[in-house]
């Protein structure tokens, strides 16, 4: 019974492991990687091509590609969670309070949200990253004000049909105040879509943390980014391309695998944009 | 109490809506009293004003578009209208209390019926989770549901919708309202349902000393649960009296035809197949009402003069009141 109802729901079942296999590869780095990520340097073996002792190889100042890539993990989900959590609690709070007060307050969030919306997230991301200076806590903060818009409207579009409906008004003739009925009637009852835009913004966050490190701005060396990996091993792509080739996979396959759990999490929660099984 | 502060008293209220369209005069100058141990019921179409009468009382207005230009709602002498929003929230569900038309869609669907009812008694007697439960438990047995301690566990999804209507009763009285507003609480149910219902809220009503204020465009209700009868119609109060005097003397051509358009037992028989009486013709649009009579358009004893006279509540006496020309 189970297992058929996880085969129809593939999506799920592959973001889901690809997920779990990701954050278990970030939690245990320690003691998975063969070698230390930065300490563990050996000229003598630099840009060796993969082999038994060195599986992703080793790139120009001779550390394991491998170890930097499962390190990379923790910088690449953190970051994603982390901005993620930002961005959600941000976009919850206006877009509850915006959809359930109305009025002038709507129409200042959905003036910033449109506002947010027109800009380029990564040009947005940028301007701050500017201001603040380059460093992982900057990431959080740059990526963790960018992306809150998406939440933001989907929260008040949800508040705003969820508002109308009787056991709202019930809870506001027993006399329970607004915040209550907002965070305790309205909000669990949205969260669904709430979950979905977040997993797709955690994947979101994850590509616009490469993007930073590879432009510079974000992760520093000799901390093991993803992005900043990229960035690194670009001037040297067709000479020794594992050294770029096993960080854009991570990056490609963490993605895909928040994607798939994000569409996944859709077709249960939203009824409405379930595919045709 | 038969005489001395009434209740509640609503005095000239006036509730309209601005709307892209124009403005709509949903609750015009509508008064009424309601004492204590005492069940009025509010007798209407829809769109006559019923509702938006009993949201201005509960100050749960829409809001845009609603607005209460004027008037007074005395809860025993204070003025809700000038009472803040925290106030307000103070009296409902402790001092007033409401239920509403759909049991089905009452009910938060996350949570356990037992905890929809706690809520009430944390918010309004200050008791911890634990207490709350019990006392919840207890309401669903007071609103006759079968083994409660096992149905306070349950989601509403469970349950039936004449249960859903007795656990929102039981939430509505939990913490013993001077007054409960039941905005149609039985047009959703089956017949039997409604009987049991209705049934329930009357026993309740001398259990708890509540004054109870029925909103409702079933004449069959009104005739078992009602001691005073305001009958409405495009926003305006067109007859007020008691349940018998309406019932048995209706002035009003507009509650004179509802009546007769109650289909009843035998009556086919008795008066030689008559068909069954309607009132023709539609209520009309609230954004464009005559400056006379709005019923004039559907009245059987229409005259010239009703189209463009202003119509004033006559006083008959006897707290019989009426909005008809043929009595001006």
């Amino acid at each position: 019974m189970l297992a058929k109802k996880l085969r129809r729901r593939t999506n799920l079942v592959a973001g889901t492991l690809i997920v779990v296999f990701m954050v278990l590869l970030a939690v245990c780095a320690p003691l998975l990687a063969p070698y230390h990520p930065i300490d563990d340097a050996d000229l003598m073996v630099s840009e060796e091509p993969p082999g038994v002792e060195h599986w992703f190889g080793t790139d120009s100042q001779g550390r394991d590609v491998l170890s930097r890539v499962i390190y990379g993990a923790r910088i690449s989900l953190s970051v994603g969670l982390i901005s993620q959590a930002m961005n959600s609690i941000i976009g919850i709070i206006l877009g509850l309070t915006a959809g359930y007060f109305g009025r002038w307050w709507d129409d200042m969030v959905m003036g910033l949200t449109n506002i947010m919306l027109s800009i380029p997230s990564v040009v947005f991301a940028l301007a701050i990253m500017a201001v603040l200076g380059p460093g992982l806590i900057n990431v959080f903060i740059a990526l963790g004000l960018t992306n809150w818009s998406y939440t933001c409207r989907i929260t008040r579009s949800q508040v705003l049909f969820t508002r109308d409906l009787n056991y709202v008004k019930a809870a506001e003739a027993i006399g329970l105040s607004r915040a209550r009925i907002m965070f305790t009637q309205i909000l669990p009852n949205i969260v669904g879509p709430i979950l979905v835009i977040a997993t797709l913004g955690v994947a979101g966050a994850i590509l616009m943390e490469a993007a930073l490190s590879f432009l510079g701005l974000g992760t520093q060396p000799p901390t093991p980014s993803w992005g900043g990996m990229l960035a690194k091993a670009r001037e040297q792509l067709f000479i020794t391309p594992w050294i770029s080739i096993f960080p854009g996979l991570a990056i490609f396959v963490t993605v895909l695998g928040l994607n798939l759990l994000g569409d996944g999490l859709r077709d249960i929660l939203d009824p409405h944009s379930m595919s045709k099984q | 109490m038969p005489d001395g502060t009434p209740l509640l008293s609503v005095q000239n209220l006036k509730t309209y809506f601005y709307t892209f369209d124009g403005v709509a005069p949903s609750v015009d100058d509508v008064s009424f009293e309601l004492r204590r141990g005492e069940t009025l019921c509010i007798v209407g179409e829809s769109g006559s004003g019923k509702s938006v009468t009993a949201l201005s009382i509960m100050g749960l207005l829409p809001s845009p578009p609603g607005k209460v230009l004027d008037g007074s709602i005395r809860l025993q002498g204070a003025n809700l209208l000038e009472y803040s929003e925290a106030q307000m929230s103070d009296v409902r569900g402790n001092r007033i209390s409401m239920i509403f038309q759909e049991p089905m869609t009452s009910l938060n669907p996350l949570f356990k019926v037992g905890d929809q009812i706690s809520e009430s008694f944390i918010r309004h007697k200050k008791i911890g989770k634990k207490e709350a439960w019990e006392a919840s438990v207890e309401m669903l047995n007071k609103v006759q549901i079968p083994s409660p301690a096992r149905r306070a566990r349950e989601y509403p999804h469970q349950m039936s919708g004449g249960m859903r209507q007795r656990v929102m009763i039981a939430m509505a009285l939990a913490c013993d309202p001077e007054i409960l507003i039941a905005d149609e609480p039985t047009t959703a149910l089956d017949v039997t349902i409604q009987a049991q219902v209705l049934d329930l809220m009357r026993e309740l009503k001398a259990n708890f000393d509540a004054a109870v204020m029925l909103i409702t465009h079933d004449l069959g209700v009104v005739a078992q649960m009602a001691s005073w009868v305001v009958v409405m119609y495009a926003g305006k109060v067109v007859e007020t009296g008691s349940v018998l005097d309406i019932f048995e003397d209706p002035k009003h051509p507009y509650t004179e035809a509802l009546l007769q358009s109650i289909p009843r037992m035998g009556r086919r028989k008795a008066d030689r197949r008559v068909r069954l009486q309607e009132i023709q013709g539609m209520v009309p649009n609230l954004y464009g009402l005559p400056r006379g009579c709005s019923f004039y358009n559907r009245c059987a004893k229409a005259m010239a003069s009703c189209k463009e006279t202003p119509v004033n509540l006559t006083d008959l006496g006897k707290e019989r009141q009426v909005r008809c020309l043929l009595y001006g």
